[in-house]
């Protein structure tokens, strides 16, 4: 086979049932009073296509409830599809969620066996391995004990250690990589790169567009179910931000009325959202609270949000960024969740970010601000290169820097004992 | 092969399972049927005394299979609900479960054989060739029924959980209607309950080989194998109907 995986026509339907557990007597009453479609169908994947390169490093980006939980259930075999198949071209192996894949009376050596068998091992092959998993995992002492007595680091280390000492021809890998000790994860990270080497491919998600970007070689994006692209990370990670922008728009149009913003003067920029939150002041100051757009460079800045709901809303999650003027992202921050974090959410209220310092060198930078569903799903009101700052440097830094981030830079000649130059120990002058 | 590696290592691993952190571990597949031989023989030979002959192996020929279905069929709702672990697995079919449970609770009987073939000597019957040479065909016929019911019931548990407490009643019913205690009578108004019974049509048998020494009733064998055929096609279309349901629903 000339890919690593190949999807064809995939297709999932699940079956929608009440919150509560299904018993007979529910049923009984629905045949009585003739309520037939009281069960639900959701269509999670529909007709999904694409195809994975050996050793490749492949993404998968979407909003959440895109169906990408889906697609990585399917690929790893945990769900079956509805219609459509799976071809992989060797063994899948991944880590999904906590929890699934050991059985808790089992130790940890009993579940480790059982792994072995269901990825297609010999009895004899797992006895030749089982040393390297529980020394890689670092589970000597515990091995034989109940895997219910596990702490979740221990429990995702043998998680780990199995998934990637059976070699799988692709490994699978959704968020939980962020779990676990650092020094594990370098650990993980290490033999990852050591599995590509051999050839594995290696399929991921995240929500760090950071990570998407390094790490793939190719990313697929999805939005309700379907394939929207398949390409580059680049265009998939603008295609995706299309997407926000698109989503934001329907919902804008679905809107009983449409919802002026609160009004705001700037002269630059664009502003996107439904509006049904949105920013009525955005004001920038010096720390010493004197309002200004003018920032000596590694000074601070304070950011004060005033936020108005035009209809009651729950929670909302606020974005603030720090672009330059060539588009470039400086800083980013957010909070997922207003109310967790500052209390109930009033109809009109103000937040302020204090910034101690800006490391940026001279120039003209932007806040972005934005609010947000806490899915982020759309746009209440986004404000892009709208808020403008300059940094200045009364005190030009030396040797001509050049980039983003303004760091203390002094040069200077070193003594050489062997070299009898003349000028040994002079600062060059500037 | 695959495949009965995976199936050897799960009957292995269900007996792991089932005598976790237990004294006597699998000893209680021999415990178990033990007391429950000697509960009836102290009921129905001294309580209220039946007057059958070699009482006590008369009930232990029927208890072993007996118990062999109904611990199936007892652990049957739970086959799919409990092994989330191992359904999240591409290589495990659900349907290996049924035939992991099935096998595991064979092993219970297999264990209690030679305490059976100690009685037969004790009352001086000994063990015929005909039996040796019929007993795996029962084995067969009694595994298709189990297999086909336990499908059936694993599949609904998931959707339904009221199927195993009514599974309890029904194992309970059954235990009645099954002559393991006692001799069924022909000429009574119920006698059509053994011959609906597959169950009491597979004991009649081993009690037939085994206490009279005499051939198979070759008809109720095929009458208990076609009823075991009817249940397991069932079962599979049940079970293939809703397969992929299953994993998403536990």
């Amino acid at each position: 086979m000339s890919k690593a995986l190949l999807v064809r026509q995939l297709s999932k339907r699940y079956l929608i049932h009440d919150h509560r557990q299904r018993t007979l007597r529910d049923s009984l009453t629905r045949l009585i009073t003739g309520q037939f479609t009281s069960v639900n169908t959701l269509w999670a994947l529909r007709e999904v296509n694409f195809s994975v390169e050996h050793g490749s490093t492949f993404g998968i980006i979407g909003h959440n409830g895109a169906g990408k939980s889906t697609l990585l259930r399917l690929l790893c075999g945990v769900s079956r599809p509805t219609q459509g198949e799976i071809l992989a071209d060797g063994r899948v192996s991944g880590i999904l969620e906590l929890g699934g894949g050991f059985n808790p009376n089992l130790t940890g050596r009993q579940n480790l066996r059982t792994a072995g068998i269901l990825n297609g091992l010999t009895p004899a092959e797992i006895k030749r391995r089982e040393e390297q998993i529980i020394a890689f995992a670092e589970l000597e002492r515990f091995i034989d004990q109940a895997t219910r007595t596990y702490s979740s680091g221990m429990y995702l280390r043998l998680a780990f250690a199995a998934a990637m000492e059976f070699e799988p021809s692709v490994l699978v890998l959704d968020e939980v990589l962020t779990v676990g000790d650092e020094r594990f994860q370098k650990k993980c990270l290490d033999r990852i790169a050591g599995l590509k080497r051999q050839g594995s491919t290696l399929i991921i998600t995240s929500h760090s567009q950071d990570q998407i970007q390094s790490l793939c070689d190719e990313v697929l994006v999805l939005e309700e179910g379907r394939v929207v692209m398949q390409g580059d990370p680049q265009s998939a990670l603008a295609s995706y931000h299309d997407l926000l922008r698109r989503r934001t728009e329907e919902r804008a149009a679905r809107l009983p009325r449409a919802i002026p913003p609160a009004s705001l003067k700037t002269e630059e920029g664009t502003r996107q959202g439904t509006f049904e939150a949105s920013f009525s002041s955005v004001a920038l100051s010096n720390l010493d609270g004197s309002p200004g757009e003018t920032v000596e460079s590694g000074q601070g800045l304070r950011i004060k949000l005033t936020h108005r709901l035009s209809q009651p809303i729950n929670d909302l999650a606020l974005l603030l960024q720090v672009y330059n003027e060539h588009h470039v992202k400086c800083f980013e921050t957010s909070i997922s969740s207003m109310v967790s974090t500052f209390g109930e959410l009033l109809s009109e209220g103000t937040t302020e970010c204090t910034i101690k310092s800006l490391p940026l060198l001279p120039g003209r930078y932007f806040v972005n601000v934005g609010l947000y569903p806490t899915d982020w799903g759309f746009m209440y009101d986004y404000h892009w290169q709208m808020h403008a700052f300059h940094i200045v440097a009364t005190e030009p830094p030396p040797g001509h820097p050049s980039g983003i981030v303004a760091m203390a830079v002094s040069w200077a000649s070193v003594a050489d004992d062997r070299d009898h130059s003349l000028n040994t120990g002079r600062t060059i002058p500037r | 092969m695959h495949n009965f590696h995976l199936i050897w290592h799960l009957v292995k691993r269900d007996f792991e399972l089932r005598y976790a952190g237990s004294v006597l571990g699998f000893l209680w597949s021999l415990v178990i049927p033990l007391s429950q031989l000697l509960m009836l023989v102290f009921v129905f030979g001294k309580v209220v005394p039946l007057n059958i002959s070699n009482f006590p192996l008369f009930v232990f020929t029927a208890l072993l299979p007996w118990n062999w279905f109904s611990g199936s069929l007892l652990s049957a709702g739970s086959i799919f609900t409990d092994s989330k672990d191992l359904l999240r697995h591409p290589n495990v079919k659900p349907a290996i479960l049924i035939v992991v449970s099935l096998l595991g609770h064979l092993m219970t009987l297999f264990i209690s054989l030679p305490v059976l073939f100690f009685m037969l000597y004790w009352y001086d019957l000994g063990i015929s060739w005909t039996f040796l040479a019929a007993f795996p065909l029962l084995i067969v016929v009694q595994g298709i029924l189990t297999a086909g019911l336990s499908l059936i019931i694993a599949t609904a548990n998931v959707f339904y959980r009221d199927v195993a407490p009514i599974i309890g009643l029904v194992v309970s019913v059954l235990f009645f209607v099954t002559p393991i205690w006692y001799a069924p009578q022909a000429k009574t108004e119920y006698a059509f309950l053994f011959q609906v019974n597959p169950m009491s049509l597979i004991v009649q048998n081993y009690r037939h080989l085994l206490l009279d020494r005499g051939g198979l009733d070759w008809s109720s064998v095929a009458t208990a194998a076609l009823m075991g055929m009817t249940c397991l096609t069932i079962g599979y279309l049940v079970y293939r109907r809703f397969e992929s349901d299953v994993i998403d629903a536990i």
